[in-house]
């Protein structure tokens, strides 16, 4: 009966949590595409519904009615799993992200947390985890599609997630040293008390977050790191001969990573659900009881602020050159954050010292 | 006699037939031994006093009535002493061989073949002689011969190459494309020590980029031979977008050309027109009135900033910079729109009219055009400061496809792509036309000749363009806006519906054309892209006899395999960028 109220209870919240995430996903294309033209002095979408607020819907339906064609010479098989194993991964990560306060609720005798799926105590080696699986996506779909330009797409794309998922690891362990835990909820706990307290700025992790943040542009594949699907270079890369719904996966797997890493920026670096001030305006206005929704609204402006980074980059910056990418990420940003480490330990050691 | 020509036949007493100073403008004419051309064309490069260091064009005329059918001529520019030659070789109709001068200047290897697809002169030595504008297998003869047939083949749905919608589609086979069809894009294979015979190493991929490609500009088709993601070697293949203009022309007259001229590089339909135009009135020996002159020059240069908008906008774009490209537009847009009021249309315009143009400048359209003008300078500096002070697109463009100053000379590149190279040559400020020697401006030059300085020759382009147009408007003096020549120029349209005398007039000029006198004349004009000429081989008939456009991007596209080499698949696009290349005026 227990663990049957406890899976209840886990299905629930993995449905709200799917709901919220596939929805953005969807309005993330029209809020990218309305922010680009806002930036670039045009209209966007306005033909579907009023300014054009239902043209995901629209989206998803064409891709949902298009013809699903799989190209002479390809291996079906490969060429039908790479989009699935490039869109759970990226979903699979909602489960560790707390969303809300670390409170506990009992139902019928038992305790769960309502704000996160899991509290598991390897919360963000997992996500790391799972994100080098959607790697094995891109790189199978440009496999199997029997085209070159898949082909160097993919390439592209196995060297690129390579190299900065090392600095992403690498850039979030200074916060592990000062959190002394791999646990997203005790992560996001412990930085409590105002945005001082952050470990961006409390911390003292601006190198860690530089890094980490243009490692998960990268890491997402957009641009100015797009390289792997680079449109005027590889037409869409490892998309090319993808259509249909199996397209409309990797478009759902891109705009999904956009969201987890901006969770994981939230939470890592700008506290997560924590409120900026020491304590929660709702608290001062009389309703402690009602703190989770300023919790919630917080997370959701913090992850919002990061998807917003990611249209003003794509907006304003140009595609790098494979050479340079790599350049860059095994020249500049890995040892920045191989520096990072190595300072917070000694300081964290010093400052720590009993 | 001109002192090169006699100096010409000094040096080559028995190859050079004859020389001679043709038509009212004295242009170098040499008429030389097909044999001898090679030996000639290296002195006439090499020599101090001639240096023609520049190859404009190759043309090649078909006289069937002669004896000698065929004659090709080479157009030839000397940017040091800033002097044009024609040297000129007649062929026999059974043997139309000629020696190639592709290791003279190496901007003949496209312009040769172009030769050799139209006309069938096989030029020995060259290396790579295959068609270039129609197809490989194209078999019915070549079009540009007089007996060539210029009738239809009958109905669309006839023709046997056309697959039928009942038709089961043609099973595509998985198999590799043929050794044989590879290797015109295969660099040639260095012979390895354990064996005599070439052995290719297996590393390479031959990819084919384009015709239906997001960054190729149009219809341009290049296969690149890969090494990873270096380009070992790169092969433009041309002719997707061939509507054979110089053909059609010859059954038009000189009016119903211009709006064919429009079609060549779509972009700048007015430069187009303008250099056109300008070639007629050369043959014509036509003067412009003084308010002609100036609005052609002003509705120029406003068609050069829309053709660089264009390009910058592109450019960016295929680099991935996707905001400039709007910004561009929203820029460009204002100037079409003033080309709409200024003519009605806004992309193919055809305005220019030999004599003079179609229709003045109103008031209010000349009160926008100063607006526009004090606006332009913000916005150029908002594209600036995208792009300039970005360090990835410095990474991208900085020592990127680097070109060379002598090379560049010698593919014969002009334009941006020259002046980018470091050398100063422009055709406004060499040959001056229109009211460019009236107003001041400065060529701007590159210094490193890579693709960062190309874009910064375009950007400042834009400011001088727009600093002629604002003292072409302050200068713009009163006056007819079309030469009074009544045997050229239709009378007013007013009158031709009051009375009957312009009628008639009128009638006369629009179904038989007007006549030119007997001969042959080339002019260069500036355009977006380099140096647009047109060569005009007039019989005294109201139609040329045969009319060569000297493309400027079909002959940079000869040097894209030179700049292309060794860079990676993300440069390329860029290089496509750099020309600035319209496929239009490529394939013509």
């Amino acid at each position: 009966m227990e663990l049957m109220i406890f899976a209840g209870a886990a299905l629930v919240k993995i449905a709200m949590v799917m709901i919220v995430v596939l929805l953005t996903v969807a309005f993330l294309t029209l809020a990218e595409r309305k922010v680009l033209s806002w930036m670039q002095d045009r209209m966007g979408p306005m033909e579907v519904g009023p300014y054009g607020i239902l043209q995901p819907i629209a989206d998803g339906l064409k891709l949902f009615f298009k013809e699903d064609i799989i190209p002479s010479g390809a291996n079906w098989l490969l060429f039908s799993l790479a989009p699935i194993l490039s869109v759970v991964p990226a979903l699979i990560g909602f489960a560790v992200i707390p969303y809300g306060p670390n409170q506990e609720m009992e139902i019928f005798g038992v305790t769960i947390k309502p704000f996160v799926i899991t509290d598991i105590n390897i919360g963000i080696l997992y996500i790391l985890a799972f994100a080098s699986i959607g790697a094995y996506g891109i790189i199978l779909g440009g496999w199997a599609s029997n085209n070159k330009y898949s082909l160097l797409g993919g390439l592209r794309a196995a060297a690129q997630v390579i190299s900065y998922e090392l600095n992403i690891g690498l850039a979030i362990i200074g916060v592990i040293i000062l959190s002394g835990s791999l646990s997203m909820v005790k992560i996001a706990e412990g930085q409590a008390g105002g945005f001082w307290h952050w470990y961006l700025f409390g911390g003292l992790q601006i190198v860690g977050f530089v890094v980490y943040v243009i490692s998960a542009v990268a890491e997402t594949n957009r641009l100015p790191f797009d390289l792997a699907e680079a449109e005027s270079e590889l037409v869409a890369g490892w998309m090319t001969e993808y259509s249909g719904m199996r397209f409309a996966f990797f478009f759902m797997a891109e705009y999904a990573n956009m969201i987890l890493v901006s969770c994981i920026a939230a939470v890592l670096f700008l506290g997560g659900y924590q409120s900026p001030f020491p304590h929660y305006i709702i608290e001062y206005l009389g309703f402690p009881g009602m703190k989770w929704v300023e919790a919630v609204v917080w997370f959701t402006v913090k992850v919002y602020f990061f998807l917003f980074l990611f249209f003003w980059i794509r907006a304003t910056l140009p595609r790098l050159r494979y050479d340079q990418l790599m350049r860059f990420g095994w020249k500049v940003l890995l040892p920045l954050a191989l520096a990072n480490v190595l300072i917070t330990s000694i300081v964290v050691y010093f400052v720590r010292q009993p | 006699m001109h002192t090169l020509l006699a100096k010409l036949k000094d040096r080559f007493p028995d190859a050079v037939l004859a020389v001679r100073e043709e038509g009212p403008y004295k242009d170098l004419v040499a008429q030389v031994k097909a044999p001898a051309v090679p030996d000639i064309a290296r002195f006439l490069r090499d020599d101090g006093e001639m240096s023609f260091d520049m190859l404009s064009d190759i043309c090649s005329v078909d006289y069937p009535e002669d004896e000698d059918r065929f004659e090709v001529i080479y157009l030839l520019k000397s940017l040091p002493h800033n002097h044009r030659l024609r040297m000129k070789a007649r062929l026999p109709e059974d043997a139309p061989v000629i020696p190639t001068v592709t290791p003279i200047w190496r901007g003949a290897n496209f312009l040769e073949r172009e030769v050799y697809d139209m006309m069938g002169i096989r030029f020995e030595g060259h290396p790579d002689l295959r068609r270039i504008l129609m197809p490989e297998d194209y078999e019915e003869g070549f079009p540009l011969r007089k007996d060539f047939p210029v009738e239809g083949k009958g109905w669309r749905t006839t023709f046997p190459f056309l697959p039928k919608l009942d038709e089961p589609a043609v099973a595509s086979s998985a198999e590799e494309v043929p050794a044989e069809q590879q290797r015109p894009f295969l660099i040639e294979s260095e012979t390895e020590s354990n064996g005599d015979k070439p052995v290719r190493r297996q590393e390479e991929l031959l990819l084919n980029m384009g015709p239906q490609h997001p960054a190729t500009h149009g219809v341009l088709r290049v296969v690149l031979e890969l090494e990873g993601e270096r380009i070992v070697k790169a092969t433009p293949d041309l002719g997707y977008l061939h509507r054979g203009v110089e053909k059609l022309s010859e059954a038009l007259t000189y009016q119903q050309i211009i709006p064919h001229t429009d079609r060549l590089d779509y972009v700048c339909s007015m430069l187009n027109n303008y250099a056109f135009v300008r070639a007629v009135e050369k043959l014509l020996e036509l003067t412009i009135p003084p308010r002609a002159e100036y609005i052609r020059t002003t509705v120029a240069e406003m068609q050069r900033i829309i053709g660089h908008l264009f390009w910058l906008g592109t450019q960016a774009l295929d680099i991935g910079a996707m905001t400039v490209f709007f910004w561009t537009f929203r820029e460009r847009e204002v100037l079409l729109d003033m080309f709409e009021k200024l003519c009605g249309a806004r992309l193919t315009l055809n305005y220019y009219r030999v004599g003079g143009v179609d229709s003045d400048f109103t008031p209010d359209l000349v009160q926008k055009m100063q607006a526009f003008l004090d606006t332009f300078p913000a916005h150029i500096a908002e594209y600036d400061e995208l792009l300039r002070t970005n360090r990835i697109w410095l990474s991208r463009t900085k020592n990127v496809a680097v070109l060379s100053a002598p090379d560049a000379i010698n593919f014969g590149a002009t334009g941006p792509v020259l002046r980018g190279s470091g050398v100063a040559y422009d055709v406004r400020k060499a040959e001056p036309y229109g009211a460019y020697d009236k107003v001041e401006w400065e060529v701007p030059v590159g210094k490193n000749g890579d693709t960062y300085d190309r874009y910064w020759v375009r950007m400042e382009e834009m400011k001088q363009s727009s600093r002629i147009i604002r003292q072409c408007l302050q200068q713009l003096p009163e006056g007819p806006i079309i030469a009074d020549a009544p045997q050229i120029v239709p009378p007013p349209k007013a009158n031709v519906m009051r009375d009957m005398q312009s009628h008639i007039h009128h009638f006369i000029i629009f179904t038989l054309g007007f006549k030119t006198p007997k001969g042959e004349t080339y002019c260069a004009s500036e355009g977006a892209k380099g140096e647009l000429g047109f060569f005009i081989v007039s019989d005294g008939g109201a139609r040329p006899y045969r009319m060569k456009i000297r493309a400027p991007s079909f002959v940079h596209l000869g040097v894209f395999d030179h700049m292309a080499r060794g860079y990676l698949i993300a440069d390329v696009v860029t290089i496509f960028g750099t020309y600035d290349v319209v496929m239009g005026e490529v394939d013509r």
